[in-house]
């Protein structure tokens, strides 16, 4: 590459005459820039002094770090309850064709055992009260066990959820 | 990757990071050299119509007195050095043929290696990605857990008391909230000690005190002011950078402790970082504080895996960066413009010098 530049106005002023002053000066532009771009290419981490196509690890730790401290934990962290429980009708404005609860609702307020709770808890929800953290792990009453019923979509017949 | 706008416009007027920046200096030699040699092939020419004209009897004074000072006569003239020049664009051009195709070949992948190197950056990003949502998805949820009213958060053994605003902890191992905790800050420390290990410009080869313009060394980083630049990253993972992170609250004094106790080198935190965020998803598996069948189980570790094999790729990129590539380089390159060149070159020259 460096010889090809250097005999580049040797070799063109058989043809161009002064001329090869620009013509060296575009062919220096044109190859050089190319290797020097190669260079640049394997270096990207600019250890060997080329910067100009660095990539910042500064801001990939920066990035990374927003995604698992804030991002998922955050949003995980505040999953709209109505995604996960049936909501009760009339709270949460569900619309029925005959207004009678699908299989899947009552068999869950037939099991749940603790419908007064839920429906006080969601009325706090809905009025903007405190709702009161209880642990049910402790005793082995978790609401999302797999033993409890889960909201089928296929199983929600004649009930719309809003 | 800085971004840029296509206009033609704006392209033009930019100088940092492009071939005009890197090649500037070049440009200047290469104007320079050509100016030298147009001078001096027309002192040579010069001297020709000077020689000439005395051998046939004519005047070289009014020869002299009519030259200008760009005489576009000389390369079609018959002074000797045309010959040789000549013979010189003829082995140029050749050279010029193969440049191309191996500028050519070597652009191509020298940019593949960079494209290479960006991706398996961003996978790795990615594949942490992958492994905190995978976790926070299966973590154990309870509606009692919100903090926010009408969400449901991750279950926690945490208990806090409305009335007195006191939390305490319940009888109970599980404790989804802290899982999530763990996991993805071991993640994030992995993350930031590997690009700490892997020698950088932007780690801190090149960034100075905070007091001197810099971005490190910050206060509140807690990091003496008398700390070398040149090694930030392994700073962050000597004593004194373990000690920082533990009182930011990064890593806990047991964790700290564990990785010296390791007995591995530095280099080594971020594979241990990892392995022990794995080692916390298959300990909540068991517990309970992480859900999911079978199929969960294994994608979640499939990811783990193929974090692992990301940071090593960066050290395999870097290592192994353009064998073949660099072979056929110096094979043509180096041999035949230079070596074989250089030799043809001089035979030239020697040959039209006897001619003359």
């Amino acid at each position: 590459m460096d010889l090809l530049v250097i005999l580049a106005p040797l070799a063109l002023y058989t043809k161009m005459g002064t001329f090869n002053i620009f013509s060296t000066v575009l062919i220096t532009l044109f190859f050089k820039g190319l290797l020097e771009l190669s260079k640049s290419f394997l270096d990207p981490f600019g250890r060997e002094g080329y910067r100009a196509h660095n990539i910042r690890v500064d801001v990939l730790v920066s990035e990374m770090n927003f995604g698992a401290s804030s991002r998922w934990t955050n949003a995980g962290d505040a999953l709209p309850s109505d995604l996960l429980k049936p909501p009760n009708i009339g709270q949460h404005q569900a619309i029925s064709t005959d207004q009678i609860p699908s299989p899947t609702m009552r068999k869950y307020q037939s099991q749940e055992g603790e419908e007064e709770d839920e429906s006080d808890w969601m009325s706090q929800v809905a009025s903007g009260g405190q709702s009161p953290r209880r642990d049910y792990g402790v005793n082995g009453k978790s609401e999302y066990d797999d033993s409890k019923p889960q909201r089928q979509d296929n199983e929600s017949d004649g009930v719309l959820w809003l | 990757m800085a971004e840029y706008d296509p206009d033609g416009l704006w392209l033009w007027t930019q100088w940092s990071g492009t071939i005009r920046e890197m090649t500037f200096s070049n440009v200047i030699f290469s104007l320079l050299w050509s100016i030298v040699v147009d001078l001096y092939t027309y002192h040579h020419y010069t001297v020709y119509l000077i020689a000439a004209a005395a051998v046939n009897g004519g005047d070289p004074g009014e020869l002299i007195q009519n030259l200008s000072w760009v005489s576009f006569e000389i390369p079609h003239s018959t002074d000797p050095i045309i010959d040789t020049l000549n013979a010189l664009n003829s082995l140029w051009e050749y050279q010029l043929q193969l440049t191309v195709f191996t500028l050519s070949f070597f652009v191509n992948h020298a940019y593949q290696y960079w494209r290479n190197v960006y991706f398996c950056t961003r996978a790795i990003q990615g594949r942490l990605n992958d492994l905190c949502m995978l976790v926070t998805m299966g973590a154990r949820r309870s509606a009692k857990y919100g903090d926010i009213n009408g969400t449901i958060g991750y279950q926690t053994n945490l208990q806090l008391h409305p009335d007195d605003n006191i939390v305490t902890e319940k009888n109970d191992s599980r404790d989804s909230k802290r899982l999530v905790s763990d996991v993805t800050r071991l993640l994030r420390m992995s993350h930031t000690f590997f690009w700490a290990s892997t020698p950088t410009h932007s780690d801190g080869f090149g960034d100075v005190h905070h007091t001197l313009g810099g971005i490190v060394g910050d206060d509140d980083l807690e990091l003496t002011k008398d700390f070398d630049p040149s090694q930030f990253g392994p700073i962050l993972m000597s004593q004194d950078g373990l000690n920082m992170l533990v009182r930011r609250g990064q890593l806990t004094e047991n964790e700290k402790q564990a990785l010296i106790a390791t007995g591995l080198p530095p280099s080594q935190y971020p594979f241990i970082l990892l392995e022990w965020a794995g080692i916390r998803c298959v300990d909540a598996f068991e517990s309970g504080e992480l859900r999911g069948g079978p199929g969960f189980e294994e994608n979640l570790f499939k990811y783990f895996t193929q974090c692992r094999a990301e940071y090593f790729s960066i050290g395999d990129f870097n290592s192994g960066r353009m064998p073949m590539a660099y072979g056929k380089h110096c094979v043509i390159s180096a041999t035949t413009k230079s070596t074989w060149s250089h030799r043809k070159l001089l035979f030239l020259i020697q040959f039209n010098l006897w001619k003359y």
